[in-house]
């Protein structure tokens, strides 16, 4: 009989032991299945959060960009902790070999941009993002370039105060209020609470301090990481140069040749030279003046169609019409948006197109464009732009 | 004696079967029990992913609305400050809300042209056109990608869910007398309205 309950007592305990196993087991099992679902609601819900960020992003983009001449400050507060990639490679040589778009850094919201052209820093992280659209015109308008910068991105301009030229003037202006200081030297450039220091060479001469290649950076300016400090260099032929700090230096970065800056009208907002300070480099600025190139090339192609549509015209109507005459006369035998046309085609065709003597003629066949319209404007006819 | 150790034997025997026997049923009972806790607790499980299913379905569906909104807005946007469209004059500042008849006259042919290669980037899967209301009713699409795959019959069928269509009122320069070609009478300008058709 003893043995009975003892046999019994040990199968008691037995149970007990085997319950409170069973129990911690299954609880453990349900608080790991919790503890994994709190996981990754907390990973998608980052990811929806930067998918989010960038598609707010992309619609402010898209309006920024067609608000002509308008300057927008956008509110980014909430993003401060993120760091915002703007990047433009042309890989591989033409138009079609362009990778392009911008995205948070560290996640995989990323929104393509292979048609517009966006000259912003290669990062931007601040609580105020500044976004300006300026109308490229080549006569006609052809793309409006989206210079975008941010709060903490500062630009020190080195300038001669004496200098007349006018887009230094124009450019004094019109960023009164964005973060740009005219200084005449470098020991006047401090960090200050910058993210980024971008320096802007206008000083051709040179007669103050000024960028050169292998030349020293600011000594105060040592304190920042290496993609904090960069600088573009403007030449007395309307060139550009940019330059990337290497240790204590400054570094050439386009070792190819200086970059010819294409526009007809230097002395109106010229929105290419304007997209030479905001774009993050060399790479950077070609990759979206290619963006410009191809768009030139659809919208001459327009153009080239309303011309055919005006020589139609005119020459109906200028057989009893004598200032109808004039305009067919005009139009008679030009070839001027054709050959800006092919100018644009064999820009975008080749990065190496971009930078031989051979794009450069674009200026040339946008010039005779333009005399073309003024003569058409100038007796009254119907414009071609 | 001997009887009487048989009778205890068997007592015992049968009071230990019966002990037996209910030692079974209680068993039976709890697994019975158990069974029934578990079938609970799947089926709450059931409902609850049922649930967070059928919430997630529509959720993503009022997404996949908000996108097609946005992109359609967006689209309605660039369309209308499209260089290839607007009226310009010369150096001056663009007309707003204002298309160029001369330019529109050849502009699906360009787009068509460079529709792969760029406007699918802009404009993706949607139909843009142009409705004229004065100085008489005529229409010119612009961009026409619509979403399409092909069926078994080998057809191709539209592939899209819903349209998000946007209206917009322009006006409508004409410096070549296409409304008088059209109407009888001469008028620079018309009007009407854009319509940007999203397929999604």
């Amino acid at each position: 009989m003893t043995d009975i309950f003892k046999n019994r007592g040990k199968n008691g305990q037995m149970t007990m032991t085997f319950n409170w196993i069973y129990v911690l087991i299954a609880g453990g099992i349900i608080l790991l299945f919790f503890v994994g679902l709190v996981v990754k609601q907390k990973a998608s819900s980052e990811q929806k959060l930067s998918y989010d960020i960038t598609r707010i992003l992309e619609s402010i983009i898209t309006a920024a960009t067609v608000s002509e001449q308008t300057k927008n400050f956008i509110d980014t507060s909430g993003l401060v902790d993120y760091t915002i990639n703007f990047d433009c490679e042309i890989d591989g040589g033409s138009f079609k070999n362009i990778f392009s778009g911008y995205g948070l850094d560290t996640t995989s919201a990323t929104v393509e941009t292979p048609i517009e052209a966006i000259f912003a820093p290669k990062k931007v992280s601040a609580p105020e993002i500044v976004v300006w659209s300026l109308p490229y015109e080549l006569p006609f308008k052809v793309i409006d370039l989206l210079m975008l910068t941010s709060s903490n991105t500062k630009y020190y301009v080195l300038a001669d105060p004496s200098s007349t030229d006018s887009f230094l003037t124009e450019l004094q202006n019109i960023t009164d209020d964005l973060n740009f200081e005219f200084v005449e030297s470098f020991d006047e450039m401090e960090v200050g609470s910058n993210y980024h220091i971008r320096i802007v060479d206008f000083d051709y001469l040179p007669v103050f301090d000024t960028i050169t290649d292998g030349g020293p950076i600011p000594p105060l300016l040592e304190e920042l990481s290496e993609d904090q400090v960069s600088a573009v260099s403007f030449m007395a032929d309307g060139t550009v140069n940019y330059y990337y700090r290497e240790e204590n230096d400054f570094q050439i970065e386009n070792v190819w040749g200086a970059i010819h800056i294409f526009s007809l009208d230097p002395e109106e907002r010229d929105a290419a030279k304007y997209g030479t300070i905001f774009a993050g480099g060399a790479d950077e600025y070609m990759c979206n003046m290619m963006k410009a190139f191809k768009r030139l090339e659809i919208v001459s192609d327009v153009y080239l169609d309303k011309f055919e549509q005006l020589k139609e015209y005119y020459t109906e109507n200028g057989v009893h019409d004598l200032a109808n005459q004039d305009c067919r006369i005009f139009l008679e035998g030009d070839n001027s948006v054709e050959n800006l046309h092919a100018e644009a085609k064999t820009c975008v065709s080749d990065v190496a197109g971009y930078l031989s003597a051979g794009c450069t003629n674009i200026e040339g066949a946008a010039i005779l464009v333009k005399e073309l319209n003024e003569n058409l404007y100038n007796n009254n006819c119907v414009t071609l732009y | 004696m001997k009887t009487c150790i048989i009778i205890i034997v068997l007592l015992y025997t049968k009071l230990k079967i019966k002990k037996m026997l209910l030692r079974k049923k209680k068993g039976q009972m709890q697994m019975m029990e158990t069974i029934g806790v578990l079938f609970i607790f799947f089926i709450l499980v059931v409902f609850g992913m049922i649930f967070y299913f059928k919430y997630q379905q529509i959720s993503f569906q009022e997404k996949q609305e908000e996108l097609v909104a946005t992109r359609a807005m967006d689209s309605t946007l660039i369309a209308l400050f499209l260089p290839e469209l607007q009226c310009s004059r010369s150096g001056a500042e663009a007309e707003d809300n204002c298309i160029d008849i001369s330019k529109l006259e050849g502009l699906n042919s360009v787009m068509s042209k460079y529709s792969n290669e760029y406007y699918f980037n802009i404009f993706s899967y949607s139909r843009i056109y142009v409705e004229m209301v004065y100085p008489t009713n005529y229409n010119w699409v612009v961009y026409d990608h619509e979403k399409t795959k092909i069926n078994d019959a080998g057809d191709e069928v539209p592939d899209w869910e819903f349209k998000e269509p946007t209206f917009f009122v322009v006006t409508l320069r004409d410096e070549m007398n296409f409304f008088g070609d059209l109407t009888g009478h001469d008028s620079t300008y018309g009007f009407g309205y854009l319509v940007v058709e999203v397929y999604s």
